[in-house]
């Protein structure tokens, strides 16, 4: 690697400790930054020799902890490789490299006629690789699916530094959402979709939680499916509109929703006054107010620092029709340890975001708190994660959700994939406890230097 | 818990112990209900059955005689992409034997989950090369508010895929389709089984779904079914024969034949 791409000065390892999920740290060895599927494929040549772990990381924006590095190893920041390489206008489509940020991708696509679908709260800042890595979601993944139904191809480069280019999709199925155990992805064919004709945003607001979460399921059943449908508590409307991206969001109601329906000129305004007529919604009358809305819904997460000294946000999924049922279970489970719960999350697809607000020294107070949520949201039907994935933080609540059988047959998959478990170990599936890897870090660093 | 009867199960296991290659699933005919738009199935009902217990929500394939096993191993029934979304987003969770003889489940209920690896997916469009599927959890839509069809004679191929919903091109014509409450301009309201029923004799021919730009610059045939808007095209070309390291290490790993 050229000088000064591999760093090994604490404050670069510092800085690469956690990803957004600051619960769990470790500093990993070095870091090296890669700028091509070139350079990641001699790094990767390079570290098995060495029998060096590998964690890949794009912004540190994930949730679960899945860019948290391990002690006997190295970090592969491919935040550098962030071109775009070819857009196809004709083919809906573009080729990036894994570190083009998820909202470029739209901007470039935009006088096109066209934007890639998936849009995580984290779309300022978050890769496409992250994106990959994880299957991430967003808000408008009610109509347009995630990440997963989004991505034509990838290439792969394996643990042993051998690149491959995926465009079967039970494999780029199984790649997406691997979150960097099976291989590291350094390109991507994003499948882009043209821009709607029109859209149109509303804003409800409901006395009870209830009756926003049933305000779900009958729009549903009235046969729209809308782009989005995304509700915020009281609690967090009040620290969205203490920050710097208040909305203009209703402080009163117990529960606000903002839905957005989009299609044809005459479909948008057809769903538009359906909410309008059946709740009287308020519908945004200019792109600004519109714009506004949305900041105050994504930037929702930003604005949690009012409610503890750190945040940790869930990510945890419930039929819709349990949805009023677990939040009141997930507010009684943060209460009973003394923790501010408030939620953001995405209605129209059951997938509930708990933040829990804490100080430095409820740190096991918080974690029994996740655990707890983890297992209410099985409980009720759902799953562990609809969109950060399992990371370090859900990886010993995998057995709440599969069976011995199905666990050992990810097993296979991922020793199929790395037999040595070098790549992002510790994540995903339940395992030894990482800190038995410590052992290693001895001889680790005598190979490093 | 199981939905299929735990015997019809364990007889397949025993089946694919001893070495079957094929294996006989229609006793795996139960039905659950309907609850939240999802439902879970046996592999041996047919698909046509599941359409029937859906309504008024919306599933739908492109062949109703074929089983639900068939048609998740096939996984070219991209029928009403812009609606449903690919085959892969209609299934949400699979319980599978492996060639193993071990029982396994993936997925799950909801209709967002990135818990553990995508196996569900990966079974979608591979036959029985991973395994065989014995129950699968089924993803369903809100019926459209109404169908709207155009024809036209003068659209050539390549710009049909650009129009909103589902476009099938015969050679000469362009039937185009689209679901919902309002027209686009020039459709006219037409009932949903003309609608269903064109789209599903389209279907009915295609074998392979692909992007457009994969095609290997093969000129597209008529009766090929274009799904508009997403560049993907229904062709009758058979697929191509999944091969390639990665897929041999899959298939290992899943038939227990890896080695550790």
């Amino acid at each position: 690697m050229p000088a000064g791409r591999v760093r090994t000065d604490a404050a670069t390892r510092f800085v690469h400790e956690c990803d957004a999920l600051m619960l769990f740290r470790e500093s990993p060895l070095a870091v090296v930054y890669a700028e091509s599927t070139a350079e990641v494929a001699d790094a990767m040549r390079v570290l098995a020799e060495l029998n060096l772990p590998v964690v890949a990381r794009g912004a540190g924006t994930g949730l679960a902890g899945g860019a948290r590095p391990c002690c006997d190893g190295v970090v592969l920041e491919l935040s550098k490789m962030d071109s775009i390489l070819d857009l196809d206008v004709e083919g809906f489509s573009m080729r990036v490299e894994a570190g083009v940020v998820n909202a470029a991708v739209s901007a470039a696509a935009a006088p096109h006629g066209l934007f890639f679908a998936p849009d995580p709260s984290s779309q300022i800042a978050s890769t496409i690789g992250g994106n990959i890595a994880t299957g991430a979601g967003g808000p408008h993944c009610l109509r347009y699916g995630t990440t997963t139904d989004h991505v034509r191809a990838v290439t792969l480069v394996d643990v042993c530094g051998v690149v491959h280019e995926i465009t079967d999709e039970s494999l780029l199925s199984l790649v997406i959402g691997s979150e960097g155990t099976l291989g590291i992805v350094t390109e991507a064919v994003l499948g882009l979709l043209p821009i709607p004709e029109a859209t149109a945003t509303l804003l409800l607001d409901f006395p009870t939680m209830e009756e926003a979460c049933a305000c779900v399921t009958e729009v549903l059943s009235a046969g729209l499916v809308p782009a989005a449908l995304e509700i915020l508590d009281q609690r967090a409307v009040a620290a969205v509109e203490e920050s710097l991206f208040a909305a203009g969001f209703p402080r009163d109601a117990a529960a606000v929703l903002l839905a957005e329906v989009d299609g044809t000129a005459a479909e948008a305004e057809e769903a538009a006054r359906f909410f309008e007529e059946r709740w009287s919604a308020r519908r945004s009358r200019t792109e600004d107010e519109r714009a506004k809305w949305w900041r105050g819904r994504k930037g929702a997460f930003g604005a949690m620092g009012r409610i503890g000294e750190e945040c940790y946000v869930m990510d945890g999924v419930v039929p819709r029709g349990k949805m009023a049922e677990a939040i009141r279970r997930v507010h009684a489970a943060a209460e009973q340890r003394g923790l501010p719960c408030v939620n953001v999350f995405h209605a129209g697809d059951g997938n509930l975001h708990p933040l829990l607000g804490y100080s430095r020294d409820q740190t096991d107070a918080v974690a029994a708190a996740g655990r707890e949520i983890a297992a209410i949201c099985v409980e009720l039907g759902g799953t562990l994660t609809g969109e950060h994935g399992i990371g370090v933080e859900k990886r010993e609540f995998m057995p709440l959700l599969f069976d011995e059988a199905s666990l050992a047959a990810m097993e296979r998959v991922r020793h199929a994939f790395d037999p040595k478990r070098r790549l992002n170990p510790g994540k995903l599936l339940p395992g030894p406890k990482v800190c038995a890897e410590a052992i290693r870090r001895k001889d680790a660093e005598r190979v490093v230097g | 818990m199981s939905l299929v009867d735990p015997r019809a199960i364990a007889e397949l296991q025993a089946q694919v112990r001893a070495g079957a290659d094929t294996v006989d699933r229609s006793a795996l005919d139960a039905i659950g209900e309907v609850d939240d738009s999802v439902v879970t199935v046996g592999a041996g009902v047919s698909c046509g059955a599941v359409e029937e217990l859906a309504a008024p929500w919306l599933f739908a394939s492109d062949r109703p005689d074929s089983t639900v096993a068939d048609w998740i191993g096939c996984g070219c029934g991209d029928l009403l992409w812009d609606l449903l979304g690919p085959t892969r987003a209609q299934v949400l969770g699979v319980r599978a034997v492996l060639k193993d003889g071990s029982l396994v489940r993936f997925g799950g209920r909801v209709v967002k989950n990135v818990a553990g690896y995508d196996l569900t997916r990966a079974f979608v469009g591979a036959g029985n090369r991973l395994g065989f599927v014995v129950e699968a959890t089924l993803r369903l839509r809100p019926a459209p508010r109404g169908w709207h069809a155009a024809i036209s004679r003068d659209t050539p191929w390549h710009e049909a895929r650009a129009a909103p919903g589902s476009a099938v091109w015969n050679g000469d014509t362009v039937l185009f389709l689209r679901a919902g409450e309002s027209a686009p301009a020039g459709y006219q309201a037409c009932d949903p089984d003309t609608a269903r029923r064109a789209l599903r004799d389209a279907w009915g021919q295609v074998r392979t779904v692909c992007a457009l730009d994969e095609t290997g610059g093969r000129v597209p045939q008529p009766g090929d079914v274009f799904l508009a808007g997403v560049n993907r095209i229904g062709t009758r070309a058979e697929s191509v024969e999944r091969t390639g390291p990665l897929w041999d290490r899959l298939e290992a790993a899943l038939s227990g034949t890896a080695k550790r």
